[in-house]
């Protein structure tokens, strides 16, 4: 079978060339993070110079701040938000399984479950820089410094279909009765909520916000243009220097943020893969 | 009525009503900005008019939309091009190593794209590593890339936008058999027939997907031609920002970004109707 | 003791209840057994507090408590695929009800290891419930609901996820815990050999109405409509001049040669066999009359072990049929040409 081998490693050589293609820009921060030589050139030899300079640049360090603050924030109401809706929604189905074949219900459910798909979807379906834009003329048009507020907004309007999506996909997995099954053995509403929703719900909703955390942390589009001139989140920051020319604490700062990423993606798969793994242990 | 219907009888409202109000209430706002005229000093006066419409028509954007297209179009077949072999491969080794090698071709999309970008051209810049490497082995003479800034622009796109389109094509790959590449080669198919027959009929719902992935974000980029081709080729993405940001003519930029969801409507749509595309 | 009265339920402009009452004695083993569609598990979540009628009441001991929630009524529920709570342990599931009305630890704690044991799962309260048997599951989603002393026990087609044989295993174990209990279990179903092995009583529903309330003797011997009839064993119609009417199968004779006492001569069918089918315990006879006004209808006939007489019996056998007047069931709704 030298046609299937030979198939075989075709495949492969362009699999490898795909990853080597999209890893060398991620190499190449890492390797010149620790090749400085002075404030805007790179040498041959290993140091940490670079980091050095970064812990330096407050501009970088209050651009890294804010980043973060923005990307909490809009990740918490992000979580409440998207979550809420999933699991109403959730709700909404099952009493709509319980409740047989009520012609009324079905239509408005319908509706809803129409017009949800389509919110939910729309930021795939359109070129980002349309929201960006459009983001932008509506908070003028709405008399709204743009700034840390306008910039929440707009992250949470792009990750809440996240969460949504995380927590609607674990909701429709789980029994629908399991909150009547709850209200029977004696629950009040909050301990439903408390009780049930919330830990069973619990690693989906951890993968929501650290999702909803990664998107807000990682824009620059939308930023670029709800920003304002006063508020320079961490891409925005990157950006503007780099049009000065390269710099070694951006290498520098780029492989921390990088390093942080994976380590959080890997937590992140851990938790959500935990049960499974936990149930094949067993 | 389930039990815990009163907690969550209002709850869609929030969420739907946030999405109306910060997505479809800037859409609708762009919708109708680009029928308006031009204040003085930015903003909109409101008065109707198409002239921003007849504006666009004019032979010089025309010409810069349409090598946003070309870039858009040429980077979605160039990604499907490499991510199809390579989803194959992903999809026809074992089940313990799926993840792993999925994991690895996630990866670099968790960095921060300005960065990659960015990171990219200093690579392939004219004294970059890349440059100064294959002087050093003289393999060339002058440095690579400083002849056509829209190679450098489209290797920095393909690069950035690949796993878009890597992932819907796993996805659909590894859910049907590889085996059944074996047992259409065992009735007697050759290789291209295999391919034609079993494994792009399958696929093609998710080239479609990966396709629209890549094509979108693509149509409106302006970072990476920004970066890349030291903004010597105008996409519709910098005239965009430009129109908004530095001429402030809203109606004008509105118009263009009404004009560019229509194209991605339209070729949407054409996915949608023409099954065998 | 129980009364539903007059309940009534519309979901839209569909009724689902039309006017159900029914009384429920207290340790009573009650079956609801219809058909899907029929409104029995809206009524069983009537019961459990999940849905509000729309008319009627509901009263326990004859306090009115129509209206009071779920979570405050001194009814638990097994619902139809469990509703166990997947991040909680098997304990942890058992010793919910308890825990959420504020009981300590260490009383819910000895509570549960009772319930265990009754359930018989003592080693197994650790486990993560997704990782039980089905049948396992079934026994937790039991515990769960009676750790809290429950005056009725509500069972939505406890075993329908459970495989046969399992299920007949259960269905002594549920009844076993009953006995054990005295509490009142309402159970609603579609199996019908489940409702007549298990219940005291048994309530036939169609199409939102209770058709027949009684012993699974009296519901088998003597049903009141032909839906009844069918419900819950097999029904020959037999149609001949004198009218329609109907025989169990058990009750129809086989006999190779016409009798020679013809005292009866309407009491006797001339038929041919179409199909044998051996089941075991019995032996299932399916033939096709050929004369008078019942020529090429069907009759099944059912015989008990090894019949001498029937021995070499084949399929396109001519066969006479003959039953006593009395186990002629007559039925009020079966007017002539009823059939399907």
């Amino acid at each position: 079978m030298t046609s299937t081998r030979f198939r075989k490693a075709f495949l492969f050589v362009c699999w490898f060339l795909g990853v080597i293609l999209m890893y060398t820009p991620i190499m190449t921060l890492v390797v010149y993070s620790f090749l400085s030589k002075g404030d805007h050139e790179f040498g041959s030899v290993l140091n940490v110079e670079a980091y050095r300079l970064l812990m330096r640049d407050d501009e970088l360090l209050a651009a890294l701040a804010k980043s973060v603050q923005i990307a909490l924030f809009s990740a918490t109401i992000s979580v409440f938000l998207g979550s809420y809706a999933a699991i109403s929604w959730g709700r909404l189905r099952a009493a709509r399984a319980n409740s047989g074949s009520g012609e009324v219900r079905r239509s408005v459910a319908g509706l809803w479950a129409t017009s949800m798909g389509f919110l939910t979807m729309l930021p795939l379906l359109l070129p980002e820089i349309v929201f960006g834009l459009g983001l932008l003329v509506w908070f003028v048009m709405l008399r709204m410094t743009l700034g840390t507020v306008s910039l929440i907004l707009a992250h949470v309007t792009f990750a809440v279909s996240y969460v949504y999506l995380t927590v609607g996909a674990r909701m429709q997995v789980i029994d629908p009765a399991i909150d009547d099954a709850a209200a029977d053995l004696g629950a009040s509403s909050g301990q439903i909520l408390f009780r049930v929703y919330i830990p069973m719900l619990g690693p989906s909703l951890a993968a929501g916000w650290v999702m909803a955390f990664a998107i807000s942390f990682d824009d620059f589009l939308i930023s670029f243009f709800t920003a304002g001139p006063d508020n320079v989140t961490l891409p925005l920051a990157l950006y503007s220097s780099i049009k000065f020319g390269v710099s070694p604490s951006i290498f520098a700062m780029s492989t921390l943020v990088f390093v942080v990423s994976v380590l959080s993606a890997i937590a992140l798969t851990r938790l959500m893969f935990m049960p499974r793994a936990i149930r094949n242990y067993k | 009525m389930t039990a815990s219907s009163r907690l969550f009888r209002f709850g869609l409202f929030p969420y739907v009503a946030w999405l109306a109000i910060f997505m479809l209430g800037p859409l609708l706002f762009v919708f109708l900005v680009s029928f308006q005229e031009k204040g003085l000093w930015g903003g909109v006066v409101w008065t109707w008019t198409s002239a921003s419409y007849a504006r666009a028509l004019d032979p010089l954007y025309l010409s810069v939309f349409l090598s946003s297209l070309k870039l858009a179009s040429i980077t979605a077949l160039s990604c499907l091009a490499l991510a199809f072999p390579m989803s194959w491969f992903m999809a026809s080794i074992r089940r313990e190593f799926r993840t792993v090698v999925l994991g690895l071709v996630l990866m670099p999309f968790i960095s921060n794209f300005v960065v990659r970008t960015y990171a990219l051209k200093f690579l392939i810049g004219v004294e970059g590593p890349l440059n100064r490497f294959l002087t050093v082995l003289g393999i060339i003479q002058t440095p690579l890339f400083l002849e056509d800034v829209r190679v450098a622009v489209w290797f920095g796109m393909v690069t950035n936008y690949l796993p878009f389109m890597v992932l819907p094509l796993y996805v659909a790959l590894e859910r049907f058999d590889v085996g059944l590449i074996e047992s259409a080669r065992d009735l007697g198919a050759n290789s291209y027939q295999v391919f034609v027959r079993v494994v792009w009929p399958l696929a093609k719902p998710a080239v479609r997907t990966g396709f629209m992935l890549v094509f979108v974000p693509a149509l409106g980029e302006f970072v990476i031609p920004d970066l890349l081709g030291g903004g010597k080729t105008m996409y519709m993405g910098n005239l965009l920002s430009e129109q908004f940001l530095k001429a402030r003519d809203w109606p004008f930029g509105a118009s263009l970004c009404v004009i560019m969801m229509s194209v991605v409507i339209f070729v949407s749509l054409i996915f949608r109707r023409r099954a065998d595309l | 003791m129980l009364d539903l009265v007059t309940i009534f339920k519309a979901f839209g402009r569909e009724p689902v209840l039309r006017d159900i009452s029914l009384t429920v004695a207290k340790g009573e083993f009650l079956s609801v057994l219809g058909p899907s569609g029929c409104g029995k598990s809206t009524l069983l979540r009537i019961l459990a507090g999940f849905e509000t009628p729309d008319q009627g009441r509901l009263l326990w001991d004859a306090k009115d408590i129509t209206r009071i929630p779920p979570n405050r009524r001194p009814f638990n529920m097994v619902f139809q695929r469990y509703a166990l709570f997947p991040h909680l342990s098997v304990e942890e599931n058992i010793g919910f009800g308890p825990r959420v009305r504020g009981e300590s630890s260490a009383a819910v704690r000895q509570k549960v290891r009772d319930v265990l044991e009754l359930v018989r799962l003592e080693n197994l309260g650790g486990r993560r419930v997704e990782t039980l048997s089905g049948g396992q599951q079934q026994r937790v989603a039991l515990a769960r609901a009676i750790i809290n002393n429950p005056q009725v026990l509500l069972l939505d087609e406890p075993m329908s996820a459970l495989d046969r044989s399992l299920r007949e295993k259960m269905r002594l174990d549920i009844l076993n815990i009953q006995r054990r209990l005295g509490i009142t279990f309402i159970m609603v179903t579609h199996d019908q050999e489940e409702a007549m092995a298990m219940s005291d009583r048994i309530a036939i529903m169609n199409q939102g109405a209770i058709e027949q309330v009684g012993s699974p003797e009296v519901i088998y011997k003597s049903p009141k409509t032909r839906f009844v009839g069918e419900a819950i064993g097999t029904l020959n119609m037999i149609e001949l001049g004198r009218g329609v009417f109907y025989v169990r199968p058990e009750h129809l004779k086989l006999l190779k040669r016409p009798p020679l006492d013809q005292r009866d001569p309407d009491r006797i069918l001339p038929v041919i066999v179409r199909e044998i089918l051996f089941r075991g315990a019995i032996t299932q006879y399916v033939m096709e009359c050929c004369a008078g006004p019942m020529a090429n209808a069907f009759v099944t006939s059912v015989i008990y072990g090894e019949a001498e007489e029937m021995r070499g019996t084949l399929v396109d056998d001519q066969l006479f049929v003959t039953w006593d007047q009395s186990s002629e069931i007559h039925l009020a709704d079966s007017a002539r040409g009823s059939q399907k």
